[in-house]
């Protein structure tokens, strides 16, 4: 006969006895130094107990008796000896689960990393959500003060070149002249290079590449790329850049207003200094091109001169080495978007009456 | 080995009588004073990867100090870091308990300690982590609660409700389940309860009458912020 440890609570007990219980006779006998305890196998209720669900727990409503037993080996021996009766058979699905307890709890770890995993993904899928929502909540001073960082150190000065600077900066003033109530204060720089390229920094800087200026062939040209950099800045393209640059818990401390310390922020300087090479999505560019459309007839210039420059350096490309075509294959002027920019052009040439 | 607990309340500690080469395990830092034959040792207490599954699961320290009186019979004194009570559990008749992270202050003889995880529902709502302390073996541990420390005795058809935060210890016979705190969900927001734990006897639940996270909500009401937020660099 088969003899198993068991801990026994006779009646109120709220303390258990140590017992050897066996099964004989159609009764489950426990031994505990006293006179033996018999509780009848037909009349007991089996569970799993304990909140691990590791352990049996066998209880008896007429004497309020309840039994544990660690693992499931006493149901093993019950099932052996009476395997026809009902309360035996339900206790099959009581054995299973005492005897993977450890594999289902092991299955809830994999729950909980799916959970984090789903968590993880939902950001990631919200990342774009987060930057324009961190974006709305930067102002215009920290977007000045981030574009002073991004301005490169080789800038031309008037004194030198001082016409193409002052070609630059009296096309601009015509266009934010037009732009009307503004939080941004517009500068015009013009930086020595290579490659034909324009750009804008958050609060207000915009950039142009002395290449780009040489290549323009009329100031239409060139006030259509002015007008487009100034649409970047007004809709805080490259604020957004700059924030999906640095991460989403970059963006997630903005929005919640939590404590980012110094050194946090230092890992926006490098974004800053990358900030020509960052690509704008379509959308942002379509958005750019329309108030560019607005701002260059406003300014009295010709809109569709802007996708005229951007064919020619196209075509050109033959003779202009890859690297100096940045602004084209950044800014590849699709069919849409030559198509959008002369729809606008023609609907606010209407709403104009120029 | 004879131990008792001096000053029972909010500054309880253990004092402990050691007879030449007896030992206890207390918990790491917990020491407040010895006799100098008591020695102390730092020791992976069940070897190293139970006490790595302690300490990264269960919130324990990694370290048990075994105080061990191999220089002659000493006596050693052990308090929580926490102002509560202490009160000493026997482990007899194969019974075990859950102990809530942080909460089990000593073991004395032939104890064993294991990191166990509770139900999802449980160890994320019930106050007591996803992982407890399993004590299982024959002998006594101590534990130590945030403010007293009441012992609440169920019979086998009893039921018992614990506000989550609460828990300290609880027999390991017993089973639990997280349940709304009021009789409808809206009634267990707005009075506050929320969620709370409900037992099945028959066995024991230890419960503090000061819920840690509670004192530390208070607290930070009174605590200053830092101030200079994510722009301080700009401004």
């Amino acid at each position: 006969m088969k003899e198993f440890k068991a801990r026994l609570y006779i009646k109120d007990a709220s303390d258990p006895v140590a017992a050897v219980a066996t099964v004989s006779g159609g009764n489950i006998v426990l031994d505990y130094g006293e006179k033996p305890l018999y509780l009848p196998v037909s009349e007991i209720v089996i569970k799993e107990g304990g909140e691990l669900g590791d352990r049996v727990r066998v209880s008896h409503s007429s004497t309020k008796t309840v039994v544990l037993f660690s693992g499931h080996d006493f149901l093993d021996e019950l099932e052996s000896r009476h395997p026809d009766l009902d309360v035996v058979k339900a206790s099959r699905v009581v054995k299973q689960k005492v005897k993977h307890a450890v594999l289902i709890r092991g299955s809830h770890v994999g729950i909980i990393l799916g959970v984090i995993a789903s968590i993880v993904l939902v950001f990631y899928l919200t990342f774009d959500l987060w930057v324009d929502m961190a974006a709305d909540r930067v102002p215009v001073s920290v977007e000045e003060t981030i574009g002073e960082v991004g301005l490169p150190k080789k800038l031309l000065k008037d004194g030198k070149k001082s016409l193409l600077v002052k070609r630059v900066n009296d096309i601009g003033a015509k266009l934010v002249a037009t732009a009307g109530d503004s939080p941004y204060k517009f500068h015009f720089y013009v930086e020595e290079s290579k490659v034909v390229n324009a750009y804008s920094l958050p609060g207000g800087n915009v950039v142009v590449l002395s290449k780009l200026i040489d290549e323009a062939k009329s100031d239409d040209e060139l006030a259509g790329v002015l007008a487009h950099e100034i649409g970047h800045v007004v809709h805080r393209d490259s604020l957004r850049r700059i924030l999906h640059t640095s991460g989403l818990g970059m963006c997630i401390a903005i929005v919640t207003g939590g404590t980012v310390t110094n050194k946090q922020l230092a890992v926006l300087i490098p974004t800053m200094r990358e900030l020509e090479r960052l690509n704008y999505s379509r959308a942002q560019e379509a958005a750019a091109d329309k108030l560019a459309v607005e701002l260059t007839l406003k300014a009295g210039y010709k809109p569709e001169a802007l996708i005229e420059f951007f064919k020619r350096l196209q075509k050109e490309e033959d003779g202009i080495p890859a690297t100096a075509l940045l602004m084209v294959s950044d800014h590849p002027l699709t069919a849409d978007r030559i198509k959008a920019i002369e729809a606008e052009a023609s609907k606010q040439r209407k709403k104009l009456k120029v | 080995m004879n131990y008792e607990v001096l000053y029972p309340g909010s500054n309880a500690l253990i004092h402990a009588e050691l007879e030449p080469y007896e030992e206890l395990k207390a918990e790491s830092g917990a020491l407040v004073s010895r006799t100098a034959s008591v020695s102390v040792s730092g020791s992976l207490h069940g070897g190293l990867w139970r006490s790595m599954k302690r300490a990264f699961l269960g919130g324990e320290s990694l370290f048990f100090q075994t105080l061990k009186a191999d220089k002659g019979a000493g006596t050693v004194l052990v308090a929580p870091a926490v102002p509560g009570d202490v009160k000493i559990l026997p482990l007899t008749a194969g019974q075990d308990y859950m102990v809530k992270n942080g909460c089990l202050l000593a073991s004395f003889e032939d104890v064993t300690l294991d990191t166990r995880m509770q139900r999802i529902s449980t160890g994320l709502f019930s106050g007591a982590g996803l992982f407890v302390i399993h004590a299982h073996g024959e002998g006594h541990i101590a534990v130590s609660a945030f403010g007293a420390l009441l012992e609440i005795s169920l019979s086998a058809d009893d039921e018992y409700v614990v506000d989550t935060g609460h828990l300290v210890t609880w027999s390991g016979d017993m089973s639990y389940r997280i349940i709304k705190g009021g009789t409808t969900w809206i009634s267990s927001v707005t009075s506050g309860e929320g969620l709370a734990c409900k037992f099945q006897g028959p066995g024991k639940v230890w419960i503090q009458s000061r819920n840690p996270e509670a004192f530390g909500g208070w607290i930070r009401k009174f605590v200053p912020t830092g101030g200079g937020g994510i722009f301080g660099l700009f401004s």
